[in-house]
């Protein structure tokens, strides 16, 4: 990946572990509290409803973080691309080699 | 550098969005209150729901940008067509694999062949045609203006998701928020729902700017080893 889609990565993977620790900073009690109380759980601790929503937004972030890949794989190879062509122009073919 | 050859605007737009949507999650698990009758489930709403908006307003954007390419043959409309399916299909991706998780805990199944999930399919796999067709053409110059037209019959679609569950009977909930009298849910559901609209909308406008850029310089580099 080049720089900068590493740097987007970063940054995107930073994010997910300040929303981590900014949720998580206070212990699982306020989730545990919700699934208590959950009228389709009917089952301890998290429960099937809680796997069920984090699966959704982690397939959900995944897809998108695959597409912010898959761009910046794109830009890597044209500008692989480019550079050879420049090469080309300035050096003639041997120059790109 | 990398983004001058692709936009300043995209990669901003992007995180932008993307820091949008961290606030949003956030207030989704530890904000938000319970809804009284799903429970902990309702909260996959505020992915579900801003995917397919974005899904529909990414398709829309495909519609109009055929359509000016089949009007004007302006190569820049092709490229926004390119991304803005791209980025469609995503989102509509997302759409068809947050709702069964849904559905499975709220009514009991994964999958269920009613109208507003069957189209919504559909619309997936139309999309997932438009690149087909181009990729499969005889010719680039072919694959453009044959996706151009599967990219606006596509649309069609749009509004016959919109009024299924209206115009039959379903399992899926009408809107509470999208509608003539007003928004009937909590603020608190509102409010997350609509920063996820803004998130979301942010995020692929700037991914589908930055994948624009990037098909236009892969169209000119083509053109030039094409005809140098």
């Amino acid at each position: 990946m080049s720089r900068r889609g590493g740097g987007f990565a970063g940054v995107f993977a930073l994010g997910i572990a300040l929303v981590a620790l900014l949720g998580f900073g206070g212990g699982v009690e306020p989730l545990l509290a919700q699934a208590a109380d959950d009228p389709l759980g009917r089952s301890g601790g998290l429960g099937r409803p809680y796997l069920f929503v984090f699966l959704a937004y982690a397939i959900g972030w995944l897809l998108i973080f695959g597409w912010v890949i898959s761009i910046f794989r794109r830009l890597r190879g044209v500008e692989a691309r480019m550079a050879s062509v420049e090469a080309e122009h300035e050096g003639g073919p041997d120059a790109a080699r | 550098m990398t983004t001058t050859r692709t936009g300043f605007w995209g990669p901003l737009l992007a995180v932008a969005g993307v820091g949008l949507a961290l606030f949003q999650l956030w207030l989704v698990w530890f904000w938000v209150p319970t809804e009284a009758v799903q429970g902990i489930i309702q909260r996959i709403y505020y992915i579900h729901v801003p995917s397919a908006w974005v899904a529909f307003f990414a398709f829309g954007i495909v519609a109009l940008a055929s359509i000016v390419y089949l009007w004007l043959g302006d190569d820049r409309a092709d490229h926004l067509a390119v991304a803005a399916a791209e980025g469609g299909i995503i989102f509509t991706t997302i759409v068809l694999t947050t709702g069964p998780l849904w559905g499975k805990v709220a009514w009991g199944t994964y999958w269920t062949w009613e109208a507003r999930l069957t189209l919504t399919l559909l619309l997936w796999f139309i999309y997932l045609g438009y690149f087909m067709v181009r990729n499969a053409a005889p010719t680039p110059e072919k694959g453009r203006r044959w996706a151009a037209v599967v990219g606006i019959a596509g649309a069609v679609n749009i509004p016959l998701i919109h009024m299924s569950v209206y115009w039959f009977r379903s399992l899926h909930p009408l809107p509470v928020v999208a509608k003539p009298e007003g928004p009937t849910a909590p603020p608190e559901m509102v409010q997350t729902l609509l920063l996820g609209f803004l998130a979301f909308t942010l995020l692929f406008l700037g991914l589908m700017m930055l994948r624009a850029g990037v098909h236009r310089i892969e169209h000119r580099l083509r053109l030039r080893e094409v005809a140098p």
